[in-house]
């Protein structure tokens, strides 16, 4: 319409208010077969790996050897971060706890809150309309 | 001076060596440009016209019997069996929370883009659908929520939610899709199995990132698609991949749930030339009285930071508050203010045409030029 | 067509005579009764007058849309008044400040599309490709987008004696008056703001079943197969 122009938007995400979809798409499992620092790690890979995968249908389940190198779990996320944990030494229980670890975070940095609301509207109480106002409390100059 | 003239002596080199140009392409022939068409402006409303060459498509006998169309391309179809197979799709299936019902092989078919040289089936035609159907309910939910959207704002709104960039987001950065972009060689390098590639959204690219800060425009074909467009489609076709899964319901449900549950801040989509005469109008066509400005409140007038709230007024009823440091100020925001209420005005309890317990919705009468 | 307004600048009221126009100046803006200029404002009352007949919610106005929903539906999606005069309301009549139908005519046309798509997926099919037996291959194709043109549209308001009483401006694009000259963009919002409002006041199933019964199963085959003597008004 003539005298009002288009500001074009691009909708934003609000992951949870309708569906919520899982940040984690993938986890990468690196350990060396023979090193020591692996040991935990294998241990992992050899009794545990298969049920924790299965409690995570839409995590995809990496496992790589690289012969020579601590072990590292890199966890991959839906919009492009990943985060990694170097696990040299740690017995299986770490693995496991850090592995949840990746499995349940957003993939952002830690950081704290300065306000305790974080909100994307502008402000709570919308856009004033009149014509929800009962006549007899309407302002009366 | 000295500056200038070696300015001045640059361009005029730049110039000759232009028209050197010139005239040397015209000799050698004219280079054919590709023939851009800029039918429609919006992304989605391009998505709900594509148009699939007739060249692709055997037709049947009677053109009307739609069940035996088939595209010429197809030859190879990628077996359930052999889909299960891909983790990605396994896990993509499973964050998305689809239906037993959705097969995974079509969840393939969802991220293979029409390509050249492609003998699988694609999904450019699962992409018309479901803009078709995703269009649909966006602007059922927009009129029937915000029944006074001037058209093109509630086109605008509707871009918002279904255009490229911003299914582009929700495919790629919400649902976690993947664009395989990787070589041949890289593949065989990291000894990656046929098969994963089908769980990466493959399309021709129209521009590549070849190393880092080096970006190659390859040679556009008919089939090569920006990313943006690419990402659309594939979240177009997983929503038509719903409803022919699980129906109608389902699609308008995963549609609710994915799509229309992201934010879109309307309000600040207006941008009002000259509030004060435009609300002027549009009380004079709605046979109300004119706006009047009111003086409802101030502070510091005097002081270096004053505030004032005034009140645009139609007769009595107040239609809207601005504030302001300057009484200008205030005035334009009351103006702004009141055009909003009105412009979103939302019904309370809005309900949607396709719902059950549908009651009739209010219609609006149009914006009238004046 | 016998009057038209003219702006210019000035103040005082002033009559006068030119070239057998009778021109009357009140303000700023000049009222003139004659012949018609093009560019040139009309008589306010001249301009909600359409082929003699004048806008407005009078029974004879109506008539032609009424029986119209009687006769086809079995009086099963009956619409208020307000809404009839709507439908028959072109955004170009009298400049726009009548209610129009622009915005259930793009309402409609959103439903009109998705029901094509549906319709092309609904027939049986026993291509491998289907996808649960639904055939995607139809689309985007010439026919299956034929079936949302605003040719088809059209030639479904003409048909079916929609514009009876239309009131859109007269002057059309490329000067053309005659009453052959019936533009697919004016002509194709009767029916999708039909669509629209039976979808407004009745619900999305109401008006898919219009659709499906009126739109694709009558007038489709029947223009489809006088394409090849395409009516001269496009």
């Amino acid at each position: 319409m003539a005298g009002i122009n288009i500001l074009q938007q691009v909708s934003r995400a609000r992951n949870g208010i309708g569906a919520f979809v899982h940040p984690c798409r993938r986890i990468v499992i690196t350990y060396c077969n023979f090193g020591g620092s692996s040991q935990g790690t294998r241990d992992f890979l050899r009794t545990r790996l298969k049920s924790f995968a299965e409690q995570y249908p839409h995590i995809h389940f990496n496992v790589l050897e690289k012969p020579g190198f601590h072990p590292v779990l890199r966890a991959e996320y839906t919009d492009g971060l990943d985060k990694q944990i170097c696990v040299r030494k740690w017995d299986v229980n770490v693995v496991e706890n850090k592995l949840k670890l990746l499995v349940n975070s957003s993939g952002r940095k830690l950081s704290k809150p300065k306000q305790l609301v974080k909100s994307l509207n502008k402000s709570v109480r919308g856009i004033w309309s009149p014509f929800h106002v009962d006549p007899s409390q309407r302002h009366k100059v | 001076m000295y500056q200038w003239s070696s300015k001045a002596l640059g361009r005029k080199s730049f110039c000759l060596l232009s028209r050197r140009l010139i005239s040397l392409s015209s000799v050698q022939g004219k280079v054919q440009s590709p023939k851009i068409k800029t039918e429609h402006r919006l992304s989605y409303e391009k998505a709900n016209n594509t148009r699939v060459g007739d060249s692709a498509i055997q037709r049947p006998q009677s053109a009307t019997d739609f069940g035996n169309y088939k595209r010429e391309s197809f030859v190879l179809n990628l077996t359930e069996e052999d889909a299960l197979k891909i983790p990605s799709i396994l896990a993509l299936h499973a964050r998305l929370n689809l239906s037993p019902n959705f097969e995974k092989r079509t969840l393939v078919r969802a991220l293979t883009s029409r390509m050249e040289d492609n003998q699988y089936a694609d999904n450019q035609q699962m992409a018309i659908f479901g803009s078709n159907i995703l269009s649909y309910y966006v602007t059922e939910y927009l009129l029937s929520t915000y029944p006074r959207l001037p058209i093109a704002i509630l086109k605008a709104a509707t871009e918002a939610y279904i255009g490229d960039f911003s299914l582009h987001d929700v495919a790629k950065n919400q649902w976690g899709i993947e664009a395989d972009t990787s070589t041949n060689l890289e593949k065989y390098l990291l000894k990656e199995p046929k098969l994963f590639k089908f769980g990466k959204l493959r399309f021709d690219q129209l521009v590549t990132d070849v190393e880092d800060g080096i970006t190659r425009f390859n040679n556009a074909s008919k089939t090569s698609l920006a990313a943006s467009t690419a990402f659309a489609n594939s979240a177009r076709a997983i929503v038509a991949g719903v409803y022919a899964a699980d129906g109608e319901a389902s699609a308008k449900e995963f549609i609710d749930l994915h799509i229309l549950s992201r934010k879109v801040d309307i309000s600040s989509m207006f941008e009002f030339e000259e509030p004060g005469k435009l609300i002027t109008r549009l009380l004079r066509t709605k046979n109300m009285e004119l706006p009047t400005i009111r003086l409802i409140s101030e502070t510091g007038r005097q002081s270096s930071s004053p505030t004032f709230i005034v009140g645009c007024f139609s007769g009595d009823s107040l239609l809207g508050e601005g504030q302001g440091s300057s009484l200008k100020e205030a005035r334009i925001r009351s103006c702004v203010n009141a055009l909003k209420a009105f412009y979103l005005y939302r019904p309370l309890d809005p309900k949607r045409p396709s719902e059950s317990t549908f009651k009739p919705m209010f219609v609006d009468e149009g914006e009238s030029f004046y | 067509m016998s009057g038209f307004t003219l702006r210019f600048v000035g103040r005082s009221q002033i009559k006068h005579n030119t070239s057998g126009i009778q021109v009357i100046n009140k303000r700023s803006v000049v009222f003139a009764k004659g012949p018609r200029v093009k560019g040139a404002l009309r008589d306010p009352e001249d301009i909600l007058t359409v082929n003699g007949i004048r806008y407005g919610s009078s029974e004879d106005n109506l008539k032609p849309l009424k029986t119209f929903l009687q006769t086809k539906l079995k009086g099963k999606y009956e619409l208020p008044d307000k809404l009839l005069l709507q439908i028959i309301t072109h955004k170009s009549f009298a400049h726009g400040t009548q209610p129009y139908n622009a915005r259930l005519s793009y309402f409609g046309k959103e439903l009109i599309q998705l029901s094509a798509a549906k319709y092309a997926l609904s027939q049986p099919t026993d291509n491998e490709f289907a996808i649960n037996n639904l055939n995607f291959d139809s689309l985007g194709s010439f026919t299956q987008s034929f079936m949302k043109s605003e040719k088809l549209l059209k030639e479904y308001a003409v048909l079916n004696n929609l514009d009876t009483v239309f009131f859109r401006r007269l002057a059309l694009p490329s000067g053309r008056e005659d009453a052959d000259y019936k533009p697919r963009s004016i002509w194709s919002t009767l029916t999708a703001s039909l669509v629209g409002a039976i979808a407004t006041q009745h619900g999305k199933k109401a008006a898919e079943e219009f659709i499906q019964q009126e739109i694709f199963a009558g007038t489709l085959d029947q223009v489809i197969k006088s394409k090849s003597t395409p009516s001269k008004s496009d």
